[in-house]
């Protein structure tokens, strides 16, 4: 085969590679982010120096509307604490110390269920308020079907993602992703176990 | 046989460099999709957008129990201003410049009586602050914020623990006054 047709075709499966790559990596820039505590990982907000570079990436051609590290940090986890992806047909109990925050959020997140969690009458999303706790920890029931105490309801049989959100944290200023006491997610069963 | 590894060396180290160069030049060259997605609307429309229940102009927030309102500033023709009176359990309201950095950030316990009054100056009006008695900001009721980012927007968060928060955390946003001090007083 002609050389030069050689280095042309090997420039453009080059180009299609690496705009392929970086396109599934700045999106799934989760895979290679180090996680901060067990399961968890931290959302850094825009603005922190160390960022991943995925992640920044990542941020930059988001829609979302970012959140400054002084208001509150975001965690997100998509397996339990074995390492196992979180599965809609599973249950799970999620148990933590309470946070020194002075309000948190969790909600569990699957592509095209999130946007219409509000409307559901089910509880996909919940917030430190309307929790129960008991006295220095909290925990709460994450399953398709009804659990007594805390419930985050799922809405889907797919996997998912669990999104916690503190806001106000007790140390603002804390950028080491230390300051949250971050909870264990164990699962208990499955509907094919 | 040559040929081919050279046609798979060539494709694997063409590939890393352009996926290094992606990945480092859309932070480094590229506005932030979301100034841009609010410049652009503000073209068409109030510049105040909310997100939330009412309207979804291509942006949305990082939690649903959140509503929230967007505006842009420009502090190279005047001082900007954001003022809101209303009682949600939280909020919290963020600056961020053009480039996507954060220029400031409070909480509602950080404010004056839990009221949202912050007054935005271009940093470099700190020189006459330096020459005058600065004001007491306990007695204007708002927070000075010296900034150097000349544009940006800012977000007002509020929190609505349930559907009957709606109305006053809506109230709350859509009161905000989120313009230069000068058409303000």
């Amino acid at each position: 085969m002609n050389r030069a047709l050689l280095i042309v075709l090997a420039l453009m499966a080059a180009f299609a590679l690496g705009t392929g790559s970086a396109s599934y990596a700045v999106n799934n820039w989760q895979l290679f982010a180090s996680k901060n505590a067990g399961p968890w990982q931290r959302l850094k907000m825009l603005n922190a120096s160390n960022t991943n570079l995925y992640a920044r990436a990542f941020e930059h051609t988001s829609t979302q509307l970012p959140m400054s590290s002084a208001e509150g940090q975001l965690f997100i986890a998509a397996y339990d604490d074995e390492n196992q992806p979180l599965d809609a047909k599973c249950n799970y109990v999620l148990i933590g110390e309470i946070p020194a925050a002075r309000l948190f959020t969790l909600r569990a997140e699957t592509p095209g269920v999130a946007s219409n969690m509000r409307q559901s009458p089910l509880n996909s999303v919940l917030h430190s308020d309307q929790m129960l706790f008991l006295p220095d920890q909290f925990i709460v029931n994450i399953s398709a079907t009804a659990q007594p105490d805390n419930w985050l309801a799922l809405q889907s049989s797919e996997q998912f993602s669990l999104i916690l959100a503190f806001y106000d944290v007790a140390v603002i200023n804390d950028d080491t992703g230390n300051s949250a006491s971050l909870p264990r997610i164990q699962k208990q069963s499955c509907l094919n176990d | 046989m040559i040929k081919l590894i050279y046609f798979i060396v060539l494709a694997i180290c063409g590939a890393v460099l352009v996926h290094i160069a992606i990945v480092y030049l859309i932070p480094r060259f590229d506005r932030p999709l979301v100034t841009k997605q609010l410049e652009l609307l503000s073209q068409s429309r109030d510049p105040l957008i909310l997100i939330g229940k009412a309207e979804n102009p291509g942006l949305s927030g990082l939690d649903p129990l959140f509503q929230y309102r967007v505006c842009l500033f420009d502090l190279e023709t005047s001082e900007f201003q954001l003022v809101s009176i209303g009682d949600v359990p939280f909020f919290s309201a963020t600056l961020i410049a053009e480039n996507g950095a954060v220029a400031f950030s409070i909480t509602d316990r950080q404010t004056i009586n839990r009221t949202l009054n912050i007054e935005v100056r271009a940093a470099s009006e700190q020189q006459s602050l330096f020459q005058s008695i600065p004001e007491n900001d306990s007695q204007t009721g708002a927070v000075t914020v010296y900034v150097s980012a000349l544009k940006g927007y800012a977000i007002v968060r509020a929190f609505v623990p349930d559907q009957s928060w709606d109305e006053i955390a809506s109230k709350f946003l859509n009161d905000i006054v989120c313009q230069s001090v000068e058409t303000a007083n």
